[in-house]
């Protein structure tokens, strides 16, 4: 069975996406589709279900349905009409906030309408929005200079920032997920992964955003310039392992 | 007699202008400046230009020091690789703009001026670099306002203005004749033995006062306006004044003068452009 997830920015769609993997009757081998994004959202869901398949290509997926229980999660700027959808019986879920002015939008496209508390962000179909996005495989982010480039990011330095959020690599080897919505306390959460402490992760890493006139060539150059070198992070490697050696001495 | 204390105008020529006229309207009989005339701004000429023509006594700040001698700053100037990249690109901007007779001029500036019981530098008596802190230790703080005999010491350098008052202040210093450390590691019975030899002194001082000027040109409280303060001698009030300014004129001229356009953003923000001090327990090895 397809099930088709929509809503606003911020809304939680994809924590109703973990919500139904995680429950105690969830389908034993779902699929996870996450068309035109990176995959932050997938590799928060894969830490939840381990088992989860994930594909990012629409229409492969929808040939090796089956029987398969898929979740199609449509982010911004994905339109709602897919003529794909029309051949695939599915089931669609919008997931909104409580004060939502384009509920009656949503009401009307859904079979099934989720409210959440949280709030969220709807985009202005009139004003045109910009989509950045960039993988960031290996890549391992200075902390003080990440506060900086985050601090500049949503307050608007780089455009009008709508939704952020991004898996990104520290230097003490500790990986990070960042969610911001506007008006809202960035959420800096570590996530359960072992500290990577030996050359470039090779493990993912990425940063999704939407907003208003974004410079994305001005954001793409600070946040390499936020990025440790070869030789910065084999010194910061080599300092926190000395500093393990030490501490597991000290407890011996 | 009314004093005006300026500090870290960094090229900001809208900022200075608009200080400099608000200090005429004060009243202020004399007007001393804490350096970083220049640095991230666009107009590093053109500030120097200002200060020698209105004869206005200013000692060396530590970007005027680096473009003299070349970017050799400890740890402490750059918060993060991001800021250190930022710093740097502004050095060498800078290094670029300035003529060489702004070059003669910023070479000359004292390390520190005095005025009665005033000194005045840019970080500290120490160094150019050097951050003095609302939190630094009392101690350091004392020690650094004896160090000059002055009663009041005025420095910038953070961009943050305050007034700190060392009152009741006393400094005990203990000298230590031989091998303290050595002694240490021996027994009870050696250290008896081997006690070194020890002379204390004390001494007490006066009230004393450390006022930061904040920044003209780079303010890092929040708000774009530029900050100076003005000191009545007589009185010893301290007042600091808030300065509107177009900054948008500076915010532009960043850009088309081809510095790091987040420069514009951060000052029309009252954010610092790259440096910051955040550790008032470090001591500048510059």
């Amino acid at each position: 069975m397809l099930t088709v997830v929509a809503g606003s920015l911020g809304a939680g769609k994809t924590r109703w996406i973990r919500d139904q993997l995680t429950a105690p009757d969830s389908p034993n081998s779902p699929l996870y589709i996450s068309p035109v994004t990176v995959g932050v959202d997938a590799c928060r869901l894969r830490l939840d279900v381990p088992h989860l398949q994930v594909e990012a290509n629409l229409a492969r997926s929808m040939l090796a349905s089956g029987n398969q229980a898929i979740y199609l999660e449509l982010g911004y700027p994905l339109s709602l009409d897919i003529p794909m959808l029309a051949e695939v019986p599915h089931h669609r879920v919008a997931v909104i906030s409580a004060h939502c002015p384009t509920r009656s939008h949503w009401e009307k496209w859904a079979d099934e309408v989720i409210i959440n508390t949280f709030p969220s962000v709807d985009a202005d179909s009139n004003i045109a929005t910009d989509v950045w996005q960039a993988g960031l495989q290996g890549q391992v982010l200075d902390p003080a200079s990440l506060q900086t480039f985050w601090q500049e990011l949503v307050q608007g330095a780089y455009g009008k920032m709508m939704r952020t959020k991004a898996v990104l690599e520290l230097a003490d080897g500790q990986s990070i997920y960042i969610d911001h919505l506007p008006q809202q306390e960035t959420t800096y959460q570590d996530l359960p992964l072992p500290k990577w402490l030996d050359g470039r992760p090779q493990r993912f890493s990425g940063i999704e955003m939407i907003g208003v006139g974004l410079n994305k060539s001005a954001i793409a150059a600070t946040l390499q310039d936020c990025c440790l070198t070869d030789a910065t992070l084999k010194a910061h490697q080599a300092a926190l392992k000395q500093s393990q050696n030490y501490l597991s001495q000290e407890a011996a | 007699m009314k004093i005006a204390v300026i500090s870290c105008i960094h090229g900001n020529l809208a900022a200075l202008e608009a200080v400099l006229a608000d200090i005429d309207q004060q009243g202020a009989d004399k007007t001393f400046c804490l350096g970083d005339l220049v640095g991230y701004g666009p107009y590093p000429n053109e500030v120097v230009k200002i200060i020698r023509d209105r004869n206005i006594p200013a000692c060396q700040g530590c970007w005027d020091e680096d473009i003299i001698d070349g970017l050799e700053a400890c740890e402490c100037s750059y918060p993060s690789l991001l800021a250190e990249k930022r710093g740097r690109i502004a050095h060498e901007w800078t290094d670029a703009e300035v003529t060489a007779e702004t070059r003669e001029y910023l070479a000359q500036m004292p390390l520190a001026l005095r005025h009665e019981n005033l000194c005045f530098v840019h970080g500290s008596p120490q160094s150019q670099h050097e951050y003095l802190l609302p939190e630094t230790s009392a101690f350091l703080a004392l020690e650094r306002v004896m160090s000059t005999g002055a009663d009041v010491l005025f420095c910038g350098h953070t961009h943050v203005p305050y007034v700190r008052t060392l009152s009741d202040g006393q400094l005990q210093i203990r000298v230590v004749n031989g091998d303290e450390s050595a002694s240490k590691n021996t027994s009870s019975h050696t250290l008896e033995q081997q006690a070194p030899e020890q002379a204390s002194q004390t001494l007490t001082t006066p009230l004393k006062r450390i006022i930061n000027a904040g920044s003209v040109g780079e303010p890092r409280h929040g708000k774009p306006q530029a900050t100076y303060v003005i000191y009545d001698t007589l009185s010893e009030q301290t007042s600091f004044r808030e300065v509107d300014y177009d900054y948008d004129q500076t915010c532009a001229a960043i850009i088309d003068k081809g510095l790091p356009p987040i420069f514009s953003w951060r000052l029309s923000q009252g954010l610092e452009f790259a440096e910051k001090a955040d550790d008032p327990a470090h001591i500048c090895e510059r």
